[in-house]
């Protein structure tokens, strides 16, 4: 058998990284079915699509390993699109910075909810999602507004390759995300007292471990994160919009929780969720190639995403149970 | 006669660990077995065996000579009536004591569909009376104490009926009258027919109440024996394998100045007026019957528990202590006795377990630096000789002494002055507990400060310099270490010296 001949070095390495293992056999399987599914054209479009759930997904994935979650955040993504739409208008760093403080303040608000007042993160997040919701709309009732064209230069910087436009800063913020996460999670102290809350909360408080604000800290990245994947979003359509945010909502909670990270908490790396952030771009790219979304629209989409969610976390539940 | 329950050659294997070992016994009907292991003998997983929680490798499981195919706990209650109360607590916090009895075995109290609870409460009471047991059942079962869920447990199984009744560290958190109240049901029992399998790690008690001890070693049975004339002295060689001697360690020759000072504890109901002094290098128990105020006053001090007032002096300050945090901070730590769900992440390696509470010690501007902490740590899983495959290992499936060892290490990095230990003994072997005393007194011998609630009276008479037996809340009696005899010492805990 297969199995068997895995030296026992790379089977460990399988079982760590198995997010890995599945996405090429998703790359396999898609290319035998579709023709040119593997190209660098494809690639470089998963990788535009992946930093941006990548993003969401980093603070997503420190409020899921605190045991919390956060609904919030594709609310979050679009007010900051809305945001960026107006105030660039006058600066550019101002738009930055009013889109970013935004995040950072409804992540508090969150936060600060979800400790002090010991109220479930499914309803606080829930509430604040309409609260975003409601403001991005209000901001900008239509997709619109004025993105300054040196933002998404920059953002969007490429030089070509193989008649491939090769988008230099976004494989850079992919790559520094990813790092980022891996260093917080895993070499600080922030991280490991994130594992400790969710593993085991009243204990971590015994231990004297800061509870309160190890979690207000994680839904303030969340709402971080999200907002610079929303400003990221903004130099790729070039456009303010009130609710191109809504699916990253899903697609966090899919990466985060294929990526291995458990949803009560305490078990997770950041760098698996990366790999499933890569696997939800690839489906995306794979029903626009089959050209699923041009027909029938976003919702097949969402709906093969959906039951692609279900069929996660009953696997992982089955492995766990054994 | 056919045996009652007999394996040959049973053997279970999990991922590089062979837990039991081709182990072949027999029970007879109207007996009781007591057996006895190290902790990670085997005892645990030969029981999961018996009851259908886990399923054999290897071997048979025949019961009344008829091989027996026991697939889940439920099948092995129904079918084979194998009732079995485990060591971890099962029960469902948030439900009442009478739900948790009948848990699952809800329609038979029903009435259209719909669950009558005066039916429920009433069975429920009925269950309870078996061990004189005077709980309200309509309680929820996360108001109990740790001793009192374990008679309800109890209660459960053996009002089952059971043709072969297993109590796995059954005994550990009770107090002396509740054993005994215990014991006199299984012999009642044991006329009656029914196999009963002890297992404990207080010899005294296997010794007490079993015909037959069995000596379960590295997942093999190294001796079946008919319990005449057998010592403790005796089953523990047959333990370890080695001549041990049971010595507690000596007592400190003499100790430093005081460090903590109460005076005029209160709480509530709980703590009445409660002064006391610890002095560096002393061990400082607090004895008396359960539930007196002894954990209480240790939760107090660590911040677990307002005070209503009284004062807390360190070294002559007099600290404020409202939160576990500022306890710490001081140089005050605390080991509960619930190591399971309050002393542990279990999803977390032992490396982790035992740096947590120590992390700032070991980062600079946030990182961790990692090569030391795994140097610290290893020499830690060392002096206290931890056993883990690994310090990467989760400590969820280590054994009951191993955590207990792994929460007593991480507060060993944080290196606190005082020590407030929470029955540190309870649950864990002999070997393991006489390994403890040393490290208890070795510490205090390095200027540590131990105050600790203590259950057993071998250990209460032995290790400590000063005992404090506790009643009602108060202090009301004090002993120095060896000036008291046994019987002396259990007279002033019924306050009648």
């Amino acid at each position: 058998m297969v199995q068997s001949k895995l030296s026992p070095k790379l089977k460990k390495f399988a079982t760590a990284y198995t997010v890995y293992v599945l996405l090429i056999l998703f790359w396999i399987a898609s290319s035998l079915f579709v023709k040119n599914f593997i190209t660098l054209y494809n690639m470089v479009t998963i990788v535009i699509v992946c930093t941006s759930i990548s993003l969401v997904s980093l603070g997503q994935n420190m409020v899921i390993l605190t045991g919390g979650i956060d609904l919030s955040v594709g609310a979050v993504l679009s007010l900051a699109t809305a945001l960026a739409s107006i105030f660039m208008k006058s600066d550019t760093i101002l738009g930055v910075a009013v889109a970013l403080a935004a995040g950072l303040l409804i992540g508090l608000f969150n936060g600060l909810i979800v400790s002090k007042l010991k109220i479930e993160p499914f309803i606080v997040t829930l509430g604040s999602m309409g609260i975003a919701s409601g403001l991005a709309l209000y901001l900008r009732p239509a997709p619109g507004g004025y993105i300054s064209p040196e933002f998404i230069n920059l953002v969007f910087y490429s030089i070509k390759i193989f008649d491939v436009n090769f988008p230099i800063t976004c494989f850079l913020i992919l790559v520094l995300t990813t790092i980022f996460g891996e260093i917080v999670l895993l070499k600080r102290n922030l991280g490991r007292m994130i594992y400790a809350v969710g593993g085991n909360e009243q204990y971590a408080r015994l231990m004297g471990v800061p509870v309160d604000r190890v979690k207000i800290i994680c839904y303030c990245i969340s709402g971080l994160t999200a907002a610079l994947a929303g400003l990221y979003i903004s130099a790729m359509t070039r456009v303010g919009s009130p609710s191109v945010g809504d699916p990253f909502t899903l697609y966090s909670i899919i990466a985060v929780t294929l990526g291995g990270t458990s949803i009560q908490g305490g078990v997770g790396r950041y760098i698996n969720t990366v790999g499933a952030a890569i696997i939800v771009a690839s489906i995306e790219r794979l029903m626009n190639q089959i050209g699923v979304l041009g027909i029938m629209g976003s919702w097949f989409t969402w709906i093969v995403e959906g039951i692609f969610l279900v069929i996660v976390i009953v696997l992982s539940m089955k492995v766990k149970g054994k | 006669m056919n045996d009652a329950l007999s394996v040959i050659g049973l053997t279970k294997t999990f991922p590089g660990v062979i837990a039991v070992n081709n182990v072949t016994l027999s029970f007879k009907e109207g007996k009781i077995y007591g057996l006895v292991g190290e902790n990670g003998a085997g005892k645990s997983t030969l029981i999961k065996l018996l009851t259908g929680a886990e399923k054999p490798t290897k071997g048979k499981i025949l019961i009344k000579g008829e091989q027996a195919e026991i697939n889940s706990v439920e099948e092995g209650e129904l079918k084979y009536g194998i009732c079995a109360v485990f060591q971890d607590d099962v029960s469902i916090p948030l439900l009442s004591v009478a739900e948790n009895i009948f848990l699952g075995k809800e329609s038979i109290f029903y009435k259209n569909g719909l669950i009558t609870y005066s039916l429920l409460y009433r069975a429920s009471e009925e269950v309870l009376k078996r061990l004189n047991l005077r709980i309200d059942v309509k309680t929820q079962m996360s108001n109990l104490s740790v001793a009192e869920r374990k008679l309800v447990h109890i209660a459960k199984a053996v009002y089952k009926n059971p043709k072969i009744l297993i109590l796995d560290e059954a005994t550990a958190p009770l107090s002396r009258t509740e054993v005994e109240r215990l014991f006199s049901l299984l012999r009642e029992l044991k006329q009656k027919g029914t196999t009963i399998i002890f297992i404990s790690h207080r010899l005294r008690e296997v010794l007490e109440i079993s015909d037959v001890v069995i000596v379960m070693k590295d997942g093999k049975v190294v001796a079946e024996i008919e319990n005449v004339n057998l010592s403790q002295d005796k089953v523990v060689e047959m333990m370890t394998g080695t001549k041990v001697e049971l010595a507690f360690p000596k007592r400190a020759e003499k100790v430093g100045n005081i460090v903590l000072s109460l005076k005029g504890i209160k709480l509530d109901n709980i703590l009445n007026n409660i002064s006391l002094s610890l002095h560096e290098g002393e061990i400082v128990a607090l004895a008396g019957l359960r539930g007196q105020g002894q954990e209480k006053l240790l939760e107090a001090i660590f911040g677990l528990e307002k005070l209503d007032g009284g004062e807390i002096y360190l070294s002559g300050k007099r600290i404020d202590i409202s939160e576990p945090v500022d306890a710490i901070k001081n140089g005050i730590i605390y080991v509960s006795d619930k190591r399971d769900y309050e002393e542990l992440w279990p999803t977390l390696s032992v490396l982790k377990n035992v740096s947590m509470a120590s992390l700032n010690k070991r980062s600079r501007f946030g990182f961790i630096k990692l090569k030391n902490e795994m140097k610290e740590v290893a020499e830690m899983v060392d002096f206290l000789a931890i056993r883990a495959p690994s310090v990467l290992h989760e400590t969820m499936y280590l054994s009951g002494g191993n955590k207990q060892k792994v929460a007593l290490a991480k507060w060993l990095l944080v290196g606190g002055k005082v020590m407030l230990l929470n029955k540190p003994t309870d649950g864990i072997d002999v070997m393991t507990k006489m390994e403890l005393y040393r490290i208890l007194r070795d510490l205090a011998g390095r200027g540590k400060s131990i105050l600790t609630y203590l259950s057993e009276l071998p250990e209460v008479l032995n290790l400590p310099d000063r005992i404090l037996v506790m009643r009602e809340g108060a202090i009301i009696k004090e002993f120095k270490g060896g000036t008291v005899s046994e019987k002396e010492l259990l007279a002033s805990y019924y306050g009648s010296v």
